[in-house]
């Protein structure tokens, strides 16, 4: 019983100290390919050029890509009550070259259970281009870096 | 001849230096130049001082079947049928005036665009304060107008959303999200899913003044209103070279005597 709690403990405290290695490897990514970027493909009239970079010197606020992609903060993850009475919850996955943003809003009053959604919202970095999608709408965007 | 030739030389020697000398002092004076800003304009100084040339009516009927350049009622809370502002319009004469007023950003002399391509307001370096202010009341409500009917409970939920959990809300149709659009200025971090008009117009405040901040703002713009890189789809250069339909209701401001 003991030596399953410390090796629950254990794998714990390893998968934390990995994703946070994976999220410190992904901000250095964003900072390095930070820049103008061109529309390559877009499925949307939402996808358009744009910057990439962090909106502030604290990397925890977050990055955008141009004027409507924007991922963070890393920071400040209570779930929220909304001003209608629902709740909204952000949660981050990151990987090496990735970020997942999730963001729930659930538990609105039985008049707003509509407006309850998620939506899974993808930025992935390859060489010098970036795609980023959100997998609810099929919301699709690929940039190349300009020069 | 050799004579001639070392007097060429020496003469080259001489004024090479000088000329490169010459183009690192012209340089030097462009950059101070570039420092400094933009000229006064006398003009603007006289009128700057002077008072309001009048209260300026929303139009709130088309002109023709095809007009579609006017204001609904709901957007008298800018301005109001007499001419003066809404509790709207005076919120962002307050907001101007907390940013310095003649001195703010939004009363500069020189805003590119509006005496310049696309001529949003031709006559604005002759606009008293109080009638460059009243553009800007005129300006934001032409938006609110166009992008939610000056309705404060606009949601825009349509199929083509691609984030339904951050649908376009209110009366400026910002970020539903707070997270989403907290970093676009200290007054954007009203609540998630927030619909209060003041909240929406100190935020899109906020934004705007990022515009006009050009290469220096958050959006690296050309420092114009319209067209170019902003949060509103329909002020950018894709949509409109000129604005689109909140181009055509800004250029309504009798004032600025623009064409429509």
């Amino acid at each position: 019983m003991i030596k399953r709690l410390i090796l629950m403990i254990t794998l714990l405290i390893g998968s934390s100290s990995f994703a946070n290695e994976n999220k410190d490897q992904f901000l250095k990514l964003i900072k390095n390919k930070s820049g103008e970027y061109k529309l390559e493909k877009k499925s949307h009239a939402k996808c358009s050029d744009g910057e990439l970079t962090f909106v502030d010197e604290n990397q925890e606020k977050g990055f955008r890509l141009g004027q409507n992609i924007f991922i963070g903060p890393f920071d400040d993850l209570e779930i929220e009550k909304t001003e209608d009475g629902c709740k909204v919850e952000r949660t981050y996955s990151f990987q090496k070259n990735a970020v997942i943003e999730t963001v729930k809003i659930f538990s609105c009053p039985d008049s707003l259970k509509k407006n309850e959604a998620q939506s899974t919202k993808t930025l992935s970095v390859s060489g010098d281009t970036v795609s980023f999608e959100i997998k609810e709408t099929q919301f699709v965007c690929h940039f190349s870096r300009g020069k | 001849m050799m004579k001639l030739l070392f007097l060429l030389v020496i003469t080259g020697v001489v004024l090479m230096p000088s000329a490169h000398a010459e183009q690192k002092t012209i340089g030097h004076l462009n950059e101070l130049v570039r420092q400094v800003g933009t000229p006064p304009c006398a003009a603007c100084e006289a009128n700057k001082g002077s008072k309001s040339s009048g209260r300026y009516k929303i139009p709130m009927t088309p002109r023709s079947k095809n007009d579609a350049t006017y204001f609904n009622k709901d957007c008298t809370k800018f301005i109001k049928e007499d001419g003066t502002y809404g509790v709207w319009g005076e919120e962002i004469e307050t907001y101007i005036n907390k940013k310095g007023r003649e001195d703010s950003r939004f009363l500069g002399d020189h805003i590119p665009g509006m005496s310049s391509a696309p001529f949003t307001c031709p006559n604005w370096k002759k606009l008293s304060a109080d009638d460059r202010i009243n553009f800007w009341v005129w300006m934001i409500a032409s938006m609110a107008m166009v992008e939610s009917t000056c309705d404060v409970k606009a949601l825009n939920v349509g199929s083509g959303i691609p984030d339904r959990t951050d649908p376009p809300r209110g009366l400026m149709q910002l970020n539903s999200l707070k997270s989403g659009r907290s970093w676009r200025g200290p007054n954007c971090k009203f609540a998630t899913n927030g619909m209060g008009a003041i909240d929406q117009i100190r935020c899109s405040m906020d934004i705007m003044e990022q515009v006009l901040k050009g290469k220096t703002g958050h959006y690296k713009s050309n420092g114009m209103i319209f067209p170019t890189n902003t949060y509103w789809e329909k002020l950018r250069p894709r949509h409109s070279s000129n604005g689109g339909p909140i181009g055509k209701l800004a250029r309504r401001f009798p004032p600025c005597g623009a064409k429509e």
